[in-house]
């Protein structure tokens, strides 16, 4: 921790060699935000390239109150939201379907690689994307979505339905899953 | 088999939530090269900004020096042509214009802001303070100018000009530190270049889980300005007559042959400087910097003490008028005979230390430079924001000049007495803002300035203007 204050100061003041600690310890973890919020790896690395820019030109505003990786994973995720309002997207999207709730099992899940459930998670439309991960992966309420896209709360809500059916289908699809009607679904 | 309530939610996040990935090496070097044009672009700010306050402390300075009324040079050339002109028609008597010159002369020697300063060779020294400033000023390459300017053989300076001179030396020699500084970025760069191409050892840390409950619509980083930025502003300022409950002066005015009463009227001025701002809170800002501002005022048909050596050809300065500001000390003018056939017009008394009034018109000028210290709370911080601002200032005494004249020539110099060197103040402003870009803000503020502590020594004097000002500024932040 004293480690991480010190090179975090160091980086303040605009040391490079801090700087390069730092980005090899948490750019993995960053490449990793990025993918998620973006449609491919190019774009990812442009998110990644300017958050970076971002979190040392901002690293004296941190005031070790909160987590620094907390901090930094805000700053990408900004990032990442600034870039999708600035091109604006208008994707069609699917209707959404009737689907009731999916179970799987243990042997799917361990199937299913993380780097699978991320090209899905890219070929969503963009706001379903942004919507998705910020409420299922961020752990964000409607309310707080609504006002970081400046969209309603019920745009949000719907967005995220969407996006689960559309996510459903897709790992169905291409893991030829079984659909097993459930009491709950998953709105 | 997992329970029935996991869903797809919980599928991406597991596996997702913690995703990492190796970003591409030459990702690294990139962000590397934007730091770098970022580092540069920033010093070259910098660097225009000290520029940009160098030259208006120069330009402050310059204009407070060549428009000081004590100055040597400060009574035209044409007004000594004409006053020896009439002195040859008017005066019957030789001999005692012989005397008048002898007494004249020795005077000079005691008072260096006496006749004197009308001789040639100083007239020429003045200009070439003047050229060497302007020369100084525009000279951009940092070369070391002061040995040369001490050396100039035209130019006398008092010890309070050298001072001077070796303030803006030591600022230029700031600035010319400042561009070695950018010019070693390229030394920089390629050391960069070659500690990239070692391996960097990675030192382990305890670093701490992602805290995910915090909200991002609390704190934007990304969003947000950076902590320092840099004012520039201007203002007219409009003095109000200050309440001086002291009487200024114990010397009884004597008007009553021509009937009008001594009255001070105050002027309005200008003021501008550089203000730096610090941002400690969301909403609060810190700022300090410097501001040159002056208070005028004007009395007409002033009245005047002492030995009538403003009249009459008596050796002495003691030649003194009465202000809310406290009293004021004249200089004997240029001839003695003019200064009569000026003041003609004007009724007195012949005697020596009588009181005797004159049509003449005071013009009273105190300069300083204020260093405040201000806190700005933003009510609103939006594309159009309104703060409020607050705080005390310390000013310190930079100019203090008087002018007597009469139908627009002047015909006395001097300057008030008993001013204090350090004066203390206390203003409060309405901030609004318009937010042109990210960086740049246009601002307007109404701000109220109040001395606290009496701008004279004397005890008998309580002179506490109040100032308002309109201030315009321009704001840039550093992000």
């Amino acid at each position: 921790m004293t480690n991480l204050e010190e090179t975090i100061q160091k980086c303040a003041l605009g040391d490079r060699k801090a700087q390069t600690i730092l980005y090899n310890h948490f750019a993995p973890k960053m490449y990793g935000v990025c993918l998620r919020y973006s449609k491919d790896t190019s774009e990812a690395e442009d998110n990644l390239q300017d958050g970076f820019i971002r979190v040392f030109t901002k690293i004296g505003q941190f005031e070790f109150k909160g987590s620094f990786e907390g901090w930094m994973r805000r700053i990408m995720v900004n990032t990442s939201l600034e870039k999708f309002r600035k091109s604006n997207h208008l994707y069609p999207v699917e209707d959404m379907i009737a689907f009731e709730g999916v179970q799987y099992s243990e042997e799917t899940l361990s199937a299913i690689s993380a780097d699978d459930l991320m090209k899905i998670i890219q070929q969503l439309p963009p706001r379903y994307r942004m919507v998705f991960n910020l409420y299922a992966i961020e752990g964000y309420s409607h309310q707080e979505i609504a006002k970081l896209m400046k969209i309603t709360e019920g745009t949000s809500k719907s967005n995220l339905s969407r996006a689960r059916v559309i996510l459903q289908k897709k790992v169905i699809d291409d893991f030829g899953l079984q659909k097993n009607t459930v009491t709950t679904t998953l709105c | 088999m997992l329970n029935d309530n996991k869903h797809i939610d919980q599928l991406f996040r597991e596996k997702l939530g913690e995703f990492e990935k190796t970003p591409p090496m030459y990702l690294w070097t990139n962000i590397q090269g934007k730091l770098n044009a970022r580092r540069k672009e920033r010093r070259l700010v910098i660097l225009k900004t000290v520029s940009i306050a160098a030259a208006i402390v120069l330009a402050f300075l310059a204009g407070w020096k060549l428009t000081n009324p004590t100055d040597k040079g400060a009574i035209p050339q044409n007004s000594v042509a004409k006053q020896q002109d009439t002195n040859s028609m008017t005066n019957p008597s030789a001999n005692e214009t012989t005397a008048n010159a002898k007494v004249f002369a020795a005077d000079s020697r005691k008072d260096t802001s006496d006749t004197s300063g009308l001789t040639p060779k100083v007239i020429r020294t003045s200009n070439s303070k003047l050229s060497s400033l302007a020369s100084f000023a525009a000279n951009t390459s940092f070369v070391d100018n002061h040995a040369t300017v001490q050396k100039s053989e035209d130019l006398v300076l008092s010890n309070n000009e050298k001072e001077l001179f070796d303030k803006l030396h030591h600022n230029f020699g700031m600035v010319k530190k400042l561009t070695d500084w950018i010019s070693s970025d390229k030394k920089d760069s390629i050391a960069d270049a070659n500690q990239n191409s070692k391996s960097v050892v990675i030192h382990p840390f305890s670093f701490p889980a992602t805290n995910k409950s915090v909200t991002i619509a609390m704190n934007n980083p990304a969003g947000s300005n950076g902590r320092w930025s840099i004012k520039a502003e201007f203002a007219p300022v409009f003095n109000n007559q200050a309440n001086n409950s002291g009487q200024g002066s114990r010397l009884n005015y004597d008007n009553s042959q021509n009937n009008k009463p001594q009255q001070t009227n105050t002027e309005n001025t200008f003021s501008g400087g550089m203000i730096a701002g610090y941002k400690v809170g969301k909403r609060l800002i810190l700022k300090s910097g410097f501001i040159y501002n002056n208070i005028r005022q004007s009395t007409n048909n002033v009245s005047f003490m002492g030995a009538n050596a403003l009249l009459f050809n008596i050796a002495g300065n003691s030649n003194i008028a009465s202000t809310p500001a406290g009293k004021v000390n004249l200089n004997k003018t240029v001839n003695n005979n003019t200064q009569m056939d000026v003041i003609s017009g004007s009724s007195y008394q012949l005697s020596s230390s009588a009181n005797y009034s004159s049509a003449g018109e005071l013009k009273q000028d105190i300069g300083f430079i204020e260093i405040p210290v201000q806190a700005t709370y933003k009510l609103i911080d939006k594309k159009i924001a309104v703060g409020l601002t607050g705080g005390i200032s310390t000013n310190i005494l930079v100019g203090n000049n008087a002018i007597l004249s009469e139908n627009g020539e002047k015909i006395g110099t001097g300057e008030t007495a008993n001013m204090r060197n350090i004066v203390y103040s206390g203003a409060v402003g309405l901030e609004i803002g318009y937010v042109i870009t990210n960086r740049i803000t246009l601002t307007v503020e109404p701000r109220l300035k109040h001395f606290i502590n009496s701008l004279s020594t004397n005890k008998s004097v309580n002179y506490k203007p109040s100032q308002l000002g309109i201030v315009t500024g321009l704001t840039y932040s550093f992000n």
